[in-house]
Parts: C-alpha cells; structure tokens; sequence
C-alpha cells in the first residue's frame, strides 16, 4: 500500500452543477493532509465519493488500497467520518449515539472513550435533541476519535466548536498522527490546517489548483518583500517577472515574489541603496487567497 | 404582540403548506358534502328517516361515536350528526400537527434561530403559526358551508356546522400553541396536544352516550362544536366558549414564549443514559428504537377504533335493515353477504387505507434519516444499504400485520361487547390480515420511491392519500372500475362473508416482493447524501 487516498480524474455533476471536474488528489499514508477550497469547491462532494456514498461520473479512486463504492463496508471497518453538521437522533443521549457508531465500526477503544469526553467536557447523557451545534459536532467527534481506525475523514470537523475546543482538537488530530494514522481534514480555518497539516490541497470548482507540502505551497506563491531606500523606486521594478500585487511609494516598496526571482529583485534593491529589508513568507491566508481572489465561485457549470 | 415580519412569515408558511394544507382541506369538505348528498337516496322517505332517528338516539354507542341526536329528519341535520363531531375533531388535529410544525419542530431543527435572527417580533414566529391555523380552519368552514348551501341546505345551518369545524380548528391551534411552548421537541409536543384532543373526544363521547354523565361533553371543544346545533336550531352559546378558550390558549402561548430562552421548553427534556444498552449494536436494533413506539400507538389507536365500530355494529344494522337504498350503499362496499358481515366488510378496508399512513411514516422515517445526514454518518460505518433498507421497511411490514391483527381483535371484541357472538373475533381477525397484501404493495411502492431517489419523498404520501380517497369516496361517488382498480385494495374480495381469493393475495404478495426487491437494488446504486 503505497497512498492512503488517490484519485484520478474524478468527475461528479449534479444535474447541471459540475461538482468535481477531474479531480486528482493524493494522500500520503501517515500524513495530515489540508483540504482546502471556497465554499461549493467539491471538498464534501470528494468526502463522500470516498466514502462511497456517492458515486462518481468518471475517474478513479482508491481509498486504503480499495474501492470506496465496491468496497465500501469493508473500508469503513478502517476509516471514521465526521461531517460538519448532523442532526443527531434526538431521542438518543450523545454517550449512546458515540456507543452506536463505536459498535457498528466493530467497537472503540473504552479508554479513549472516557479521555476524550473528559477532554471535550461533553455530558454524555443529554439526548442529542437538545445538544447545542457544537455539542452535536463533540459527540460524532469523539465518536471518530475513539475509534480504532487508520484513516479519519473529517469534512469541516470543528465547525461550532469554541476556540478552547478547537485547540484540544488540534490536539487529538496530532495524537492520531503520532500514531500513525492517516487523516484527511476538509476546513476553512486556516490557522487550524497551517498548525495540524504536513501537506495541503487547494481545491476551487471541483478541481485541485496547487498541492503539496506547506513549504513547497510557500515557496510557489513567494514572500512579501518589503524595502525602504536612498532614491526614489522606479515603477519598471513591479514588471519584473515573479513580482505580484506590488506597490511604490516614494522610496518604498513592498511587494510579493516569487523565490526564483528573489535575487533578481534584491539586486536592483540594493543597487538603489537599501535602508530598511523585510521578507515575510506568505500565511496559508495569502496563499489560499492569491488562488481564489480572482473570481467568486459557486454555481459554475 | 410584535407584528414585524407575521405577514412574510405567514405568507411563507403557506407556500410550505401549499400541497398538504389544500388536500386535507379539500377532503374534509368532500366528506361532509358527500354525506349531505347522499341523504336523500339513502333515507327517502319520512319512514326511513324516522326508523333512523329512534334507532340512533335508542343506541348509546352510536351517540358515542358520533354525537349526540338532535334532529336526523333533515339532510343538514343528519350530516351534522354522522360527521359533524369526525370533521371537527379531524380540523383539531389539522391545526394542533401545523402549530408545532411551524413552532417547535422548527426551533428543534434550528430554523427558527436563522428566521429570528431577522428583525422580527418576539412572537411573529407563532402568531403566523396560528395564523396559518386559522387560515386552513376557516378554508374548510367556509367551503363546507358553501358546499351544503349549493346542495340546497338552509344557509343558517349551513354557516353553523362551518362555524363549528372553524372554532374547532382555533382551539386546538391554541392547545398547538401553548404544548409547543410547555415541550422542549416537537414530538412530545404532539403527545401533549394528542392526548388533549383524544380527551376531549372520549369527553364527549362519555357525555353524548350518557345522560347521568352529559355534563361531561361541555367539558370538550368538540362537544361545544356539536351544541351549536346546526340544522336544529342553530345556537350561537356553546361559540362563546370556544372563542373564550381560543383567547387563552393563545395568550398562554405567548406568555409562556416570552418567559422561555429559544430552543428550551417549560419542561426540559429528560436526560437520556449516558452509555447505550447492549442491545443498541447494529442498524436493526436503532431502526427498532426509532419505529417502535409510533407502532404501539397506532396498534392501540386501531384497536380503540376497531371496538368502537365493532360496538356500533348491530345498532347500525337496525337502522338499516329497512332501509333499501342504504343497504345498497352498503353493498357495494362490503358485498351481499349476511348483512352483518356486509358491514364489516365494509368498514374493514376504509380502515386499513388509514392503517397504511402507518407504514408510509416508516418510509418517511428513513427519508428524514437521509435529509439530516444520519443516514450517511451511519454508511460511513460498516452498515450497507441493503441492511439498513431492510431494518426500517420491515418494520412497516410488520406494522401492516400487527395493526390489522389489532383492528380485528378490537372489531370482534367490539361487537361481542355490544352482545354479537364471540365466535365472530377470528373471522374478523382472519378479514383484517386479507387487507395486508395490498398494504404491503403500497409499502413496496413507496420503498421503491425511496430507492430511486431522495427527491420522491412525498410520493408515498401521495399514494396513500390517492388510496384514501378511493377508498371512502370511490363507492360514494360510483368512481368507474378502472379507476377503482388503481388501488390494490379494490382487488380484494369482501370479507367476512366470501371466499378468501388467495390468489388475488399471492399475486399481491408477490408484487410487494418485486417492488421491494427492485427498491432494495436501486437504492444499493444511487447516492446518499445529507
Ligand atoms: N446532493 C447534491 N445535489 C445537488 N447539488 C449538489 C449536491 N451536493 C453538492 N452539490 C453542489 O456541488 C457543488 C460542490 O458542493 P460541496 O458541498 O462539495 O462543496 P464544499 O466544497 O464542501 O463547500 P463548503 O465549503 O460550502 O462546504 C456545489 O455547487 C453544490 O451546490
Ligand atoms: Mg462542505
């Protein structure tokens, strides 16, 4: 088994909306892997072509060396789902819903169990009607969490969730990573994939646009440069290729380029007599929105 | 009462409405109308109509059943009495079910947060609500008075019955209203309204059946619609209290909303078990606890009704057995047997249709685990399709078979209670489980709905309505056979009193194993998605 996830060309509409248009994403076995996309990208649709509840038009998938449609329930004795928002049954206590899940995946680990909604500060016998969204969110989480499972695929997974609770996530996803497990987290909170992500990828109308280890995605988009100098800064400087979303003011510069071309821009910097030098590399913010500012996106066809 | 926004939240929640709202109506009109139809080729002469009159108001369990006797001699006078006091407790339910939709269900679902977080009145969600209520009960007075007047009935009573199925329907929108303020879910909610309207008919069935105990149906917003006397004299009294009772409920409605946080209820729910049992371990026995209980209410609502028409058996057929044209109707529903056995056969399968909302919930229940993403958390588990296909929709298979086992008991039951022999129980019972093939094929259609794809969802209910409707106006109406033969239960022959065509049930059993088959296969290939 060489990758935890591989898709090839994977391509889902629904009716006239192209949900996922040949995407090819992969993931490595041990990795904490960044989903990353504007809203209506294709990353729940991806989760759950993987997870066979929805099958796709065209391509490939393999999920822990199977397929996620023919071999769904044979799959699902090693990976755990959580979904960003679920309805629980409402006539079910959270503990019975987390006992449920636990025993269809063919049981959980009891100690987990316990840690984790000691951990998540959960009352496991509310009934889940009248859990708040986060507390909801808690109890499909620890549900995943403790389970013995080598693949965890978690689509916006702390949506609801306060800030103390998101970190003892970031916890829990790092616990599962040191021990081998594989996890797939689909989010929108950037600090949350740049704390817990090996590698990322950035998906927009159904498509990967950039994958690869934070480093290698920092490296693309380039750092903020910014110079303060003896004369006045000449604007050919922002035509230099590699030079992105730049300014000049008088004797200032301040502007994003690209690694191959840093030198190339720091040569004529200190040809013009540099006082002030600050280089920035870029946050997963600013990588994520030099791909999406363009254009919004939602409803393509 | 904050009025920002009622309009558009009312104007909103009928556009929601728009299908079910207008059906339910629609058929409570017709019933009414038809009845008042039918009068006179039932009971055409001065004779017939007396015979009526002694016979019911002499049978104690027929007033139990559909009130009191106050003057059978006039076609609005005996359409007040045989369906009055039905329509009106049927309206009851109408608003009671629409109040906690639009109210608590709403909240439970986190609908109202978004809808509140609009600039809106502290109580515009529930006064539309109620609004909405009113809008439907005043649909279905309306248009049943207009519908009598046309046949040519005084337009006084004509107003009166109408007026009374109105006041009905406000009523139980406040007992709506205030229930989904007391409960914190929407189901319990309904157990509370629920049993407030099963009270209030058993009040006035206690009272109408006894004279000691009369006081007993002024103690019921059903019993106070049926004292406007329509056709007999037309009083306007009993009206003051309903509108009294309508003030306040609804103004405990809204004091209890403005002394409660959003989302909580006067009475918290209760806290659950924090680890499940050992038997909670797979799809069958989740399926179980989700379609357990509404089984066992439906098994005691069927086992009441089938008593109560059991025990009317013998006064009814007294009132009939000289009266030609309605033993005809009779008839052509339940066939040419012993007269007793015409009438059970009768009955039998205009109960069975309603019997079937049972299996078509069931359907439903596994419709809503998709629309809230639980199905798919649970696919994400080992659990395949097929197994969780198959652990809700047995349990309406199995509901078809438990229900018409206890409408029969409670039919055979029922009638050696009013003196019929006891030898009769396991036909009835035996004619009551001859229904269940052609509940099995509506079933099966329904699942294959589901099995096709999330987006039929209403079309069970649909074919459950389109079976109702058959099967209690199609012989009123003399529908044509090809029509009648849509609904798979016209094929069934009439028992008791027949013979049993096995072949007719085989071949509907069989039909049920390939629609559940074929439903079993499609929804193994399509999508599953919250
Ligand atoms: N069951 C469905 N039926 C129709 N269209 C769908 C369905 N599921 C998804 N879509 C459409 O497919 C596209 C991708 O949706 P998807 O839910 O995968 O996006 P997402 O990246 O998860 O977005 P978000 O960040 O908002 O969760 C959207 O345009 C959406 O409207
Ligand atoms: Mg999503």
């Amino acid at each position: 088994m060489s990758k935890a996830i591989w898709t090839d060309g994977l391509t889902k509409s629904f009716g006239a909306i192209r949900a996922l248009d040949a995407l090819d994403l992969s993931v490595e076995l041990g990795e904490v892997h960044g989903f990353l996309g504007p809203n209506g990208a294709g990353k729940s649709t991806t989760l759950r072509v993987l997870l066979g509840t929805v099958r796709a038009d065209a391509g490939m998938a393999r999920v822990l060396d199977g397929d996620p449609w023919r071999d769904a329930a044979s799959l699902h004795r090693r990976l755990a789902y959580v979904p960003g928002d679920v309805d629980l049954w409402p006539g079910l206590s959270g503990g019975e819903v987390i006992d449920l899940l636990g025993r269809l995946r063919g049981g959980l680990n009891e100690a987990r169990r316990a840690e984790l909604l000691d951990r998540f500060e959960l009352d496991p016998r509310k009934k889940a009607g009248t859990y708040s969204k986060g507390n909801r969110q808690k109890v499909v989480l620890v549900a995943a969490l403790a389970a013995d499972v080598e693949l965890l695929l978690l689509d916006e997974p702390t949506s609801g969730l306060d800030p103390l609770m998101e970190r003892i996530f970031q916890e829990c996803v790092m616990e599962a990573a040191s021990q081998g497990r594989t996890v797939l987290l689909s989010s929108h909170i950037m600090s949350e994939v740049e704390q817990l992500c090996d590698s990322v990828s950035i998906i927009r109308a159904g498509r990967v646009v950039e994958t690869g280890s934070l480093e290698h995605l920092r490296h693309l988009t380039g750092s903020r440069v910014m110079a303060t100098v003896q004369q006045d800064v000449p604007d050919s400087l922002l035509a230099v290729p590699g030079v992105q979303g730049g300014t000049v003011d008088g004797r200032r510069f301040s502007a994003q380029v690209d690694a191959a071309h840093l030198g190339e821009v720091l040569e004529r910097l200190t040809a013009l007599g540099v006082t002030a030098l600050t280089s920035t590399p870029p946050s997963l913010e600013e990588i994520f929105l030099s791909h999406y500012h363009h254009e919004p996106v939602d409803g393509h066809s | 009462m904050g009025r920002t926004g009622i309009g558009v939240l009312l104007r909103a929640a009928l556009r929601r409405d728009r299908v079910v709202l207008p059906i339910v109506v629609l058929l409570l009109v017709l019933e009414t109308v038809a009845n008042a139809g039918l009068y006179s080729s039932l009971y055409p002469t001065a004779a017939d109509r007396a015979r009526l009159t002694t016979a019911s108001a002499s049978n104690a369990a027929m007033r139990a059943l559909y009130g009191p006797v106050f003057d059978l001699s006039t076609a609005g006078g005996f359409t007040a009495w045989r369906v009055g006091g039905f329509v009106a407790t049927c309206v009851g339910l109408m608003a009671m079910l629409l109040v906690i939709r639009h109210t608590r269900a709403d909240e439970e679902t986190g609908r109202t947060e978004l809808i509140r977080s609009q600039p809106l009145g502290r109580h515009a969600v529930l006064a539309s609500a109620l609004l909405t209520c009113a809008v439907g009960g005043l649909a279905v007075g309306v248009l049943a008075a207009i519908g009598l007047i046309v046949l040519g009935l005084p337009v006084g009573g004509s107003l009166t019955l109408g007026a009374g199925f109105t006041l009905t329907a406000l009523v139980f929108a406040g007992v709506g209203g205030v229930a989904a303020q007391l409960a914190e879910r929407a189901r319990t909610a309904r157990a509370l309204a629920g049993s407030v309207l099963g009270l209030s008919y058993i009040a006035r069935a206690v009272g109408d059946s006894s004279t000691p105990l009369h006081w007993c149906s002024w103690l019921s917003p059903i019993g106070w619609a049926e004292r406007l006397r329509p056709f007999a004299g037309d009083r306007v009294g009993p009206a003051a209290l309903s509108i009294a009772a309508t003030i306040v409920l609804v103004l405990a409605a809204a004091l209890l909303e403005s002394r409660r946080d959003l989302g909580a209820g006067m009475y918290p729910a209760r806290a659950g078990r924090p680890r499940a049992s050992r038997a909670l371990n797979g799809i069958a026995p989740l399926a179980a606890r989700l379609q357990w209980a509404p089984l066992t209410w439906w098994a005691g609502g069927l086992l009441i009704t089938g008593f109560a028409t059991g025990s009317i058996a013998s006064g009814l057929l007294e009132t009939l057995r000289d009266t030609p044209s309605a033993l005809t109707l009779l008839q052509r529903m339940g066939g040419r047997g012993a007269l007793v056995d015409t009438y059970f056969a009768a009955v039998i399968p205009t109960i069975a249709v309603v019997a079937l909302a049972q299996g078509v919930a069931v359907i439903a229940r596994l419709s809503t685990e998709e629309s809230t993403g639980r199905a798919e958390l649970l696919l994400s588990t080992p659990v395949n399709r097929r197994a969780m296909l198959a652990a809700h929709v047995g349990w309406a298979l199995l509901g078809a078979v438990l229900l018409m086992v206890a409408l029969g008991l409670g039919l055979g039951l029922g009638y050696t209670a009013a003196g019929g022999p006891l030898d009769q129980l396991i036909g009835l019972i035996g004619a009551c489980l001859a229904q269940v093939p052609a509940m099995w094929v509506v079933i099966a259609a329904g699942a294959g709905c589901l099995g096709l794809s999330a987006r039929l969802a209403p079309v069970p209910w649909a074919l459950l309505v389109g079976c109702v409707a058959l099967a209690w106006l199609g012989p009123l109406l003399r529908l044509p056979g090809a029509v009648m033969g849509l609904s798979p239960f016209s094929h069934l022959t009439d028992l008791p009193g027949s013979q049993v065509a096995w072949t007719v049930l085989s071949a509907c059993a069989a039909l049920a194993g390939v629609g559940l088959a074929a439903a079993a296969v499609a929804y193994r290939r399509r999508d599953i998605s919250g």
